[in-house]
């Protein structure tokens, strides 16, 4: 069985799918691993690394697609829709293809993978129990995107966030608020905290309160009625407009007393929830930080334009993309080691996967010409697929 | 001074030694001191006894005494350590069958001129004597399952307990009464000897320690009361050192065994109860205190944190009892499970935050390899990454899972708010493995009670 | 007179050592249940003096007879049992401080 990994063509994403380390673990079950030449250059690995750990440079990105049974991305198709299209030309039926495919938001994606015969698994349907976890790159990478944001919001702040009392007067601690306690608010309450910032949070969920005290976080109560808000898997369920609307009046008074507001609250598969209207930003202090994560899924923030930084009444609103992609270096090893649990899982046994396995199967989004995973089926509008269609 | 003053001055000093064994045997710090001065008290109430003008004959004495060290020799030193409760028992039927044999001697000897009061505690005497004699040999025989050890009940037993106890009682009345006869006297012990018996019977064998508690502190009586016939002051203290504390353990055995004293001690007269520690399991509960007394001797300790302990924000007080046991040459180390926590890295971040240096911190692949090897694991909040149900249980959820292997040191030390399950919502297999102590309580509250009483 | 005043003082003595046995005990660790069970029966084997002085005394041959076995029983539970409380406690033996 051979593995190929292949440059990234998302516009700006550094980050690879291999990293050299996993490679020899990697070659348990692979005959071959073949690396196209600078892949990993942009995050920090020469291609000398890979050959040294045993994989195989191979000058040209066909070549790579050709030979390899496997195929392993950070962004795939659905995840990279327009540079990822050119690569379907050379995608060949009973090819697996591994990655993040952003099934959910990109169900059309899946269906032309499909119609190709590729058999695609997903990472981001990856079921959220306890065997799984060292697979969970969604967890990995949005703790490199907390701690990014953190450090972006300290950088773009005009204020120091530690406390400092000295001979040149005493300098009074950031106040940073930290909305949506998931992995990667968490992460960035930690970074706010390492920092020395003063840090309080907010989620809808009310398990979050515990989570967030855990790493020292105030949790700020709004008082509204919680009701059925989990969604399972860190995510909060959708509510409804009136919901929406009483939250952004709340969170609008807590908001004028912080000097840096780190957002990340999503919704799985839908436009991200919008918390901080215009009107609420123009109340808030000048110079103060809106970090907002969400910005690709639409933003938390109605004036944030991903990957661009807004600056409203001397507010300034950054719209962050692909944060992890920042931190290529670490963000790759630790998608790596997810990676290769994930391949070592589903391929490890005698070759063949085993869809009666939880992992196997839930992760797998198209298989023989057909979109098998039942959410994205439902969002193409097919009917449910045959039980037996797999294995 | 005369012989007679020395050998009360001597029975004084043993007499304050056996309440210096008790005392130091109350902490684990002086324990290995109670022993000895137990042993010393017994050397020298032996040895006074020895002394005494009324002893004229050593030879019979003297082989008594080889023949007894012969048997009790190897019934010490050859048990198998998970044997203490029958051995126990065993040592117990012999102690009270001298007391009884006394007793029926003295009857012999004294009976018809003794008092009704000196009558009175030689019945008592010996209706405590030999019923423990029978029953602490019925318990041996049960824990070491001779004969089974579920409860033996049958239909009207309470019936037949109290009759026979009472047809004791009203011998030992009758002797008292009339000083005789002898064959009043054989009634009296015969129905001792049975009811010891039947008193043991329905007992469970989870309860038996328990009941053993109880059998030693009617022995202490029926010593005591030898000492009020023979007016022996030292028989009196030590046997009343042992009878309260005899039943005071019993009741703190059951306490600790979550099992109700009247239910066990009455089982033989009540209904017989579903054995709790029979059929469920049990986790073993202990306190701060203990928990310290166990840190207290430990060479090397490995330090397993987990969410709770992030709950509680205890990294604090983790981090003053880590510094607390490094400066007292202990060995220790921090373990970080992969996914411990509620984010990754999320264990780094507070320990860091309290200041604990990246070399103490050890994951997973490196530090278990050193588990086999050291004394103590403390378990701050972490549960899942330790369940051995992972290696063991094909079906539990998280079956498959790298665990820390926590369940390999010889001791574990589990620091937890109750038994409710963890983020997995199973339990723990590591809770009812023998070696594990159980403290529940907020981790910061028990990790500063540890750090107070190892100062203190 | 005197005779009840010895049973009186005698009572005392025993009235004291049960609460001292009681006060003692009382708050004993967990940890030293068994080594204390075991303990307090090796104490229980006081009895000896009872059984040496009826072997001793020799007052005819069945008195001599009962107290012998009586001295043999009693050595058992002692030596037995001072025996398995110290193999009890060298479980708890720590590091020795150098």
């Amino acid at each position: 069985m051979i593995v190929g990994v292949v440059k990234e063509t998302y516009p700006g994403e550094r980050r690879v799918a291999l990293t050299p380390a996993v490679i020899p673990n990697l070659k348990r079950i692979a005959s071959e691993v073949l690396v196209e030449a600078g892949a990993g250059v942009l995050a920090g690995f020469e291609d000398g690394a890979y050959v040294e750990k045993g994989a195989q440079v191979v000058p040209s990105r066909r070549e790579v697609f050709e030979r390899a049974d496997i195929i392993v991305q950070v962004r795939g198709y659905g995840a990279n829709p327009g540079a990822g299209r050119a690569d379907l030309s050379y995608l060949r039926a009973g090819q697996v293809v591994v990655g993040l495919l952003d099934p959910i938001a990109s169900p059309e994606a899946a269906a032309e993978l499909a119609q190709l015969g590729v058999t695609a698994f997903a990472l981001e349907l990856l079921p959220r129990i306890s065997r799984a976890q060292p697979m969970d790159v969604l967890s990995s990478q949005a703790t490199v995107a907390g701690y990014k944001a953190a450090l972006l919001a300290a950088m773009a702040l005009p204020k120091l966030f530690p406390m400092m009392i000295t001979a040149a007067g005493t300098i009074t601690p950031a106040k940073v608020f930290v909305v949506g306690v998931g992995v990667a608010g968490l992460q960035a309450i930690a970074t706010a905290r390492r920092l020395g910032a003063v840090v309080s949070a907010y989620d809808v969920r009310p398990a979050a309160k515990a989570e967030a005290e855990s790493v020292g976080a105030r949790f700020i109560e709004l008082g509204l009625e919680g009701g059925d808000v989990e969604a399972g898997g860190g995510y909060a369920r959708p509510m409804g407009e009136e919901f929406y609307r009483r939250q952004r009046e709340l969170l609008g008074r807590v908001l004028t007393e912080q000097d840096a507001v780190i957002t990340t609250a999503m919704v799985l598969g839908r436009r991200a929830p919008v918390l901080i209207t215009a009107d609420m930003v123009r109340r808030m202090r000048p110079g103060s930080v809106i970090v907002d994560l969400a910005a690709e899924r639409g933003g938390n923030c109605e004036v944030t334009v991903p990957g661009e930084t807004v600056e409203v009444s001397g507010v300034k609103v950054i719209g962050a993309a692909n944060l992890a992609s920042t931190v290529p270096y670490d963000a790759s090893q630790m998608y790596a080691r997810n990676l290769t649990s994930f391949i070592l899982h589903v391929f490890g046994r005698r070759g063949e996967p085993d869809f009666s396995d939880e992992i196997t199967r839930e992760t797998l989004l198209t298989h023989r010409g057909q979109v098998v995973h039942p959410r994205v089926r439902e969002l193409l509008g097919l009917p449910p697929a045959v039980a037996k269609g797999v294995g | 001074m005369t012989i007679e003053q020395l050998t009360q001055a001597i029975y004084v000093i043993s007499a304050a030694l056996f309440i210096l064994a008790l005392k130091f045997m109350s902490e684990v710090r002086t324990a290995r001191w109670g022993n000895w001065a137990g042993a010393l008290g017994m050397i020298l109430a032996v040895g006074g006894t020895l002394l005494r003008p009324e002893i004229i004959d050593y030879r019979w004495i003297a082989a008594a005494a080889v023949v007894g060290t012969a048997i009790g020799a190897p019934l010490g030193l050859l048990m198998p350590m998970t044997a203490v409760p029958q051995r126990t028992a065993l040592s117990h039927a012999f102690g009270a069958l001298a007391a009884g044999l006394v007793g029926t001697a003295e009857f012999y000897l004294r009976g018809p001129g003794l008092d009704e009061f000196s009558m009175t505690v030689l019945c008592l005497e010996v209706l405590l004597g030999y019923l423990t004699f029978t029953g602490s040999l019925l318990a041996f025989a049960k824990l070491q399952e001779l004969i089974p050890t579920r409860p033996i009940v049958y239909p009207g037993r309470n019936y037949i307990s109290l009759s026979v106890l009472g047809l004791g009682v009203l011998a030992g009345a009758y002797l008292v009464v009339n000083r005789g006869p002898a064959e009043v006297f054989g009634v009296l012990v015969a129905a001792a000897l049975v009811f010891g018996v039947l008193l043991i019977l329905p007992i469970g064998g989870a309860d038996m320690p328990t009941v053993i508690a109880i059998l030693n502190s009617y022995a202490g009586l029926s010593s005591a009361f030898m000492g009020f016939l023979l007016d022996n002051r030292l028989l009196i203290v030590a046997g009343a050192l042992d009878g309260s504390s005899g039943l005071i353990l019993s009741i703190l055995m059951c306490k600790a065994m979550n099992r109700s004293f009247t239910n066990v001690l009455f089982g033989a007269f009540g209904q017989v109860k579903v054995e709790a520690a029979e059929k469920g399991r049990t986790v073993q509960a202990y306190t701060p205190q203990d928990a310290a007394a166990i840190l207290e001797t430990a060479r090397s300790v490995i330090i397993v944190t987990g969410y709770g302990m992030a709950a509680a924000q205890a990294q604090h007080a983790v981090k003053e009892l880590g510094d607390l046991l490094l400066s007292r040459g202990v060995d220790v180390k921090y373990a970080i499970h992969p996914v411990a926590g509620r984010m990754p890295g999320h264990m780094n971040v507070l320990l860091a935050e309290a200041g604990v240096p990246y070399d103490l911190l050890y994951e997973m692949d490196q530090i278990n390899p050193l588990f086999p090897e050291t004394d103590v694991a403390l378990v701050v909040g972490a549960n899942d990454v330790t369940n051995p149900a992972a290696r063991t249980k094909p079906d539990s959820p998280i079956y498959g899972m790298p665990i820390l292997d926590v369940d390999k040191a010889r001791t574990v030390v589990f620091i937890k708010r109750s038994l409710a399950p963890g983020f997995a919502g199973i339990d723990n297999e590591l809770f009812y493995l023998p070696q594990t102590m159980m403290v529940f309580g907020d981790a910061k509250k028990v990790v500063t009670e540890i750090i107070a009483t190892l100062k203190g | 007179m005197t005779e009840q005043m010895d049973i009186l003082a005698n009572l005392f003595v025993f009235v004291l050592a049960s609460f001292l046995g009681l006060e003692l005990i009382r708050h004993v660790s967990r940890l030293l249940h068994t080594p204390l069970m075991s303990l307090t029966n090796a104490i229980s084997a006081i009895a000896i003096v009872g059984s040496l002085l009826l072997a001793g005394e020799h007052h005819d041959d069945l008195s001599v007879a009962l107290g012998a076995v009586a001295v043999a029983a009693s050595t058992t539970n002692i030596v037995g049992g001072f025996l398995i409380t110290e193999r009890i406690l060298r479980m708890f033996r720590g590091r020795e401080r150098r």
